[in-house]
Formats: C-alpha cells, structure tokens, sequence
C-alpha cells in the first residue's frame, strides 16, 4: 500500500459532501431588514439558514417574543403559520414548508425600538437563535 | 525519512487512519441529541406510560442523563415513572425532567377524558443540543 492508496478515503469524502448532509440537520434564525413603519406596523422576515447560509426550506417551531407594549401576527397572506400567542407579544410559530421564512408583523404605537427574538419551544429541532431584530418606531 | 512515501507504513498518518465509513460529525454525535418515543403501554383506563429514549443523529441510543421539559394537553398530568428523575412540575402538564444514565425517561400520563394526549419535548435550562420536532400522541379513548 503506498501513499496515494493512504489518503483515498479522504479524497473520497469530499468537504461539500460532508458539510451539506450535516449542515442541513441545523437551522439558523436570520432576519431580513425590517420595512418602513406603516400605520404603526413594521414588516420583517424570518428566514432559516443552515450553518453555511444557504437557505433552509423546513417546517420549524420558534417562539418569538419581543418587547413589552408590542404585539406581533403573521403579516397579511405571509408564509409561515401561526400556532399560538398571536397578537400578542409571545407567539409560537412555523416556518413556511416551501420557502423555510415566516413573515413578521410588530405593531407598536408610540416611538420605541421593539426587539424580537427567536427561540427553541417544544416540538424545536436543532435552531440557533442568537440572531434578533430591532423594529424601530418614531 | 524518504520523501517517495515509501518508508510510511500504514497507519503512521493521520490521514491513513481515517475509515472512510466513518464521517468526521461522529465525533460530534453525542453533542446533539433526538428525542424519540416509544409506544404508550396501558396501565388502566385513565392510566398510560410512554418511555422518552435520546439517540443521536444516527438512531443510536445517547447513554447519558440529560434534562428536557415536557408539556402536554391540559386534561392530562405527566409524572416520572421508572425510568428518568423529575426535577419540577411532576404530576402536571409541565414537567422539567432528567433522563436516566442510559437516556431514557419514562412517563406517566394520566387522563380521565376520553381523549387523544398530545406530549411535546422541548429544550429548557441546562439542556444540550435537543431536536424535539418528534412527539408523541397518547390515546384514552376506549378501543
């Protein structure tokens, strides 16, 4: 056995291989920009990713909250599901099956900058939620 | 050393110790943990268990003791049977939960309606890596 026939099995496994398969078990909470206020209302998307940042088509439950004095709904024909909370300020939602996004509305009347944030509820599959949104009412 | 490879025997390198059946996230298995369910076993009428075991992402049983919440309809109450340590909230419908050292926690619903039970997993303080989008239904309707 030489050398060439040593690294085979790596050569074999190739990095993009490996990293898709597994990349796609775990689900990222991004966040697109948020719209322009309108009617006390802002716009925002959530969009799963998978480490890599490709986007992640998958039915995943997430339990949003935002700050106190909001209250959030699925924005009008957005994808996603709501499941429970809405109108409220803690909603548990799903991802839509086709695009792997939810879309957000935050109402708040006032001037206030409203956080929202993502997080793992029962029935979660693997998600990281460190990333947020800021809303910003004036 | 010679440079041609031919003085490298087998084994010697890192990469030839590699076994290519054996993707490299398998070092990473017992960081991420699945909950699975097993089947709800009759006690009495208003009386069921269900044994909650955590493999990981290859189906293989993870044996270490881990803690999760379990929730489930409001007509039912869980408790911890045999397998596994209540740590709050038992004999309610939500219970913080430790698995056994083999990572299983067994479960006791008890109903008096005759109505399907509905029980979720989910992550709570100091729970690892969990995918919980499994769950379970426990049936007390009379067949």
């Amino acid at each position: 056995m030489g050398i060439a026939d040593a690294v085979t099995p790596v050569k074999m496994v190739t990095i993009d291989e490996m990293a898709q398969t597994f990349a796609d078990q775990f689900a990222n909470i991004t966040w697109g920009t948020p719209g322009a206020e309108a009617l006390e209302k802002i716009a925002v998307t959530l969009q799963l990713k998978n480490p890599l940042g490709e986007n992640l088509v998958v039915v995943e439950r997430i339990r949003l909250t935002c700050t106190a004095g909001a209250i959030m709904v699925i924005a009008a024909a957005g994808d996603g599901t709501v499941l429970s909370g809405a109108g409220t300020e803690d909603m548990i939602i799903e991802t839509d099956a086709v695009t792997g996004s939810f879309d957000l509305e935050v109402s708040y009347v006032g001037a206030l900058t409203i956080s929202v944030v993502g997080g793992g509820t029962q029935g979660s599959g693997f998600v990281a939620c460190k990333e947020f949104v800021d809303c910003v009412f004036t | 050393m010679r440079l041609d490879g031919k003085a490298i025997k087998v084994g010697s390198i890192p990469a030839d110790r590699l076994d290519p059946t054996i993707p490299l996230v398998v070092s990473l298995l017992d960081k991420f943990l699945v909950v699975t369910w097993g089947a709800p076993a009759v006690v009495d009428p208003t009386t069921q268990t269900i044994v909650v075991q955590l493999v990981d992402m290859v189906g293989d049983p993870v044996e270490a003791a881990h803690v999760l919440r379990v929730t489930c309809d409001s007509q039912a109450d869980l408790a911890v049977g045999d397998a596994g340590t209540a740590l709050a909230g038992d004999g309610t419908e939500d219970l913080i939960a430790q698995t056994d050292a083999t990572g299983a926690l067994q479960l006791v619903v008890t109903c008096a309606e005759e109505v399907v039970i509905s029980v979720a997993a989910g992550p709570t303080q100091s729970s690892p890596m969990l995918d919980c989008r499994a769950g379970a239904d426990v049936s007390f309707i009379p067949a």
